[in-house]
């Protein structure tokens, strides 16, 4: 176990060597030569499961110094997300012919980590652990129902590259990539829903109501009809052409404006 | 004639499909201008595609379980692995199963509107409100504490406790955030509690030349004309906020007038546990006390069950749903 301070000095030079890694894996990700494409791949691959390791290691020093999970404020929130990304990715992904969005994992746990390291450098009282609010530190439910909310935002964005990557491409291409973006899209609602269930047993528990408006949760609501009717109008040919990677591009918008921008009342610790 | 179908279909979809979205993005702009989109008129502005959701569901589940509409079919593009019959057929269970889901979580909303009773009762120390408007029941405000992180201001949980009066029968219960307590078919939550000027009191105690003493407690400014009280009594102005009652609280200087009408007799500053002498009488100043806000919810509502059904139903739904398409590939090439 670790504490504060120690856990603190750790971090920056972990997370130097993991935006390092991230970015590595990315280069070897895209390679310039279609030829020597597996190969490099395959580097690109280890290069991001030991990044993804090391990242487990910066969470576990964070859950050790603070005592509870690494879902208070944006630092830990990001350092989570990037985690997320990652391991959905390796996860779901690497054996079953979406290689090809391990850029897009890569890219984004590589962005998000910087975001980190720079909050690191230059905005360090956003980064030193704080204590949550009592209604989150006596909830039970306060880890249950963060963790497959940001755990879908992972599969989200992952679902977004791949709806993004659609509108390009051959005519060949376009329909695998929008299968896809449905099929990160399907746990990543999954996720989500049983996130919103679970966030309403937490305030049940707290105030009595299962809902409880506030601007995150209303606007949380938004983006779930919006995947909602994403996935609706996958099964609808002609939609799914046209509208689909629409929809999910707008989901992939209205997902980054709530997770950022909508941290009042009860949602105010991020 | 699978032509004339499809046309008609289509504008049918287009419709639901614009509108919802129009409306969606109306939620969007309302919540980013307006902030803080607060019932009756959330529902209303979220009611709206909510119903046009479900009537979109509703339309694709009518068409039976097929190939190309269903949830299973949503890989229905690749050519490599059609998908097969029951993947279909799983999709169609799925949608439904989602849509009773939907259905379910509306219907737990309404249930809890219709039938459900809350109350939000603010009480400090030592006052007693009634339970749901019923005159024979009864919540009364023993001892309010809150818990502090080691070696930090900051709260961590926080206690009350409680009498309550319910079918006759006296209960004695601690109640604490996140953990309710239960009296006959109605619970009762601690939400919160807030600090104000209101909440602060001023101790004293008046010791009378025979040696009697009287205790005061007296709010932190104004003047203070109790008939209880022999003097009239001027506070000045203090300001103390909340990060300084606990745990140990800061007792700030008090300043004084002891006065009787038209005469000023005295004026000091005070901090505790200071004392004042005017002839034999001595007046102790033994510092602050605090009578925090604490507001209480009493509930009487089974709506959740409803809702939490549903909710299990909807993620059973997607979960199948996912299952269906889940066991096609879109192939082994990078894409």
């Amino acid at each position: 176990m670790f504490d504060p301070l120690t856990a603190f000095t750790l971090e920056r030079p972990l997370l130097i060597i993991l935006s390092t890694l991230y970015g590595l894996a990315l280069v070897f990700y895209c390679p310039p030569k279609i030829n020597a494409k597996r190969a490099i791949k395959i580097t690109g691959l280890a290069l991001h499961i030991t990044a993804l390791l090391i990242h487990s290691f910066v969470l576990f020093l964070r859950f050790s110094s603070t005592r509870h999970a690494p879902f208070a404020g944006l630092y830990e929130t990001l350092l989570f997300v990037s985690w997320s990304t990652s391991f959905v990715f390796l996860l779901l992904s690497w054996k079953r012919g979406a290689f090809g969005y391990g850029r897009a994992a890569a890219a984004t746990s590589w962005i998000v980590i910087f975001a980190c390291l720079m909050l690191h450098v230059f905005a360090y009282e956003k980064v030193v652990p704080r204590y949550l609010p009592a209604v989150l530190h006596t909830s039970p439910w306060f880890e249950l129902h963060t963790a497959p909310a940001l755990l879908a935002y992972a599969l989200f964005t992952l679902a977004f590259f791949a709806a993004l990557t659609s509108l390009g491409g051959n005519k060949e291409v376009r329909p695998v990539r929008r299968s896809v973006a449905s099929f990160y899209l399907w746990p990543g609602m999954i996720l989500f829903t049983a996130s919103l269930g679970l966030g309403g047993a937490a305030s049940r528990l707290a105030w009595g109501s299962w809902w409880v408006w506030n601007p995150k949760s209303a606007f949380s609501l938004i983006t779930w009809g919006l995947f909602f009717l994403a996935l609706l109008l996958r099964g609808e040919k002609r939609w799914a052409k046209r509208v689909f990677p629409w929809l999910m591009i707008a989901g992939f918008a209205a997902m980054i404006f709530t997770y950022l921008f909508m941290n009042k009342g009860l949602h105010n610790f991020l | 004639m699978t032509k004339s179908r499809e046309r008609k279909r289509i504008p049918a979809f287009g419709i639901f499909v614009i509108v919802s979205l129009i409306l969606l993005i109306l939620i969007g702009l309302a919540g980013f201008i307006g902030a803080f989109l607060r019932p009756p008129l959330i529902y209303v502005v979220l009611g709206l595609p909510t119903l046009l959701l479900l009537a979109f569901f509703i339309l694709r589940l009518a068409r039976g379980p097929h190939r190309e509409s269903s949830w299973g079919a949503v890989c229905a593009e690749s050519k490599k692995k059609r998908p097969l019959k029951w993947h279909g057929i799983l999709g169609y269970v799925a949608g439904s199963l989602a849509l009773l889901g939907l259905l379910g979580i509306l219907a737990g909303a309404g249930w809890g509107h219709i039938f459900g009773a809350k109350q939000t009762l603010t009480l400090t120390e030592g006052e007693t409100q009634q339970l749901l408007s019923n005159p024979k029941d009864s919540l009364y405000l023993y001892k309010f504490r809150p818990t502090f992180y080691p070696q930090s201001q900051s709260v961590n949980d926080y206690k009350a406790l409680v009498i309550t009066l319910v079918d006759s029968v006296f209960t004695w219960d601690t109640v604490s955030l996140n953990s309710p307590i239960k009296i006959g078919n109605r619970r009762i939550y601690l939400a919160d509690y807030g600090m104000s000027a209101d909440s602060l009191y001023l101790l004293f105690r008046l010791v009378l030349p025979w040696g009697d003493t009287i205790p005061y407690e007296f709010p932190p400014e104004g003047v203070i004309d109790d008939p209880r009280f022999p003097l009239i009594v001027s506070f000045e102005k203090f300001h103390i906020d909340r990060t300084q009652l606990w745990p140990e609280p800061e007792v700030p200087e008090v300043s004084i007038k002891l006065m009787l009408p038209g005469e000023l007799l005295l004026s000091e500053r005070l901090r505790a546990p200071d004392s004042v002498s005017l002839e034999d009488y001595t007046m102790f100043f033994d510092g602050i006390r605090m009578r925090p806000t604490v507001t209480f919810i009493c509930l009487k509502d089974k709506s959740w069950m409803i809702a939490a059904a549903g909710g299990a139903l909807l993620i059973i739904g997607l979960i199948l749903g996912f299952i269906s398409q889940a066991v096609l590939r879109f192939g082994r090439q990078d894409v």
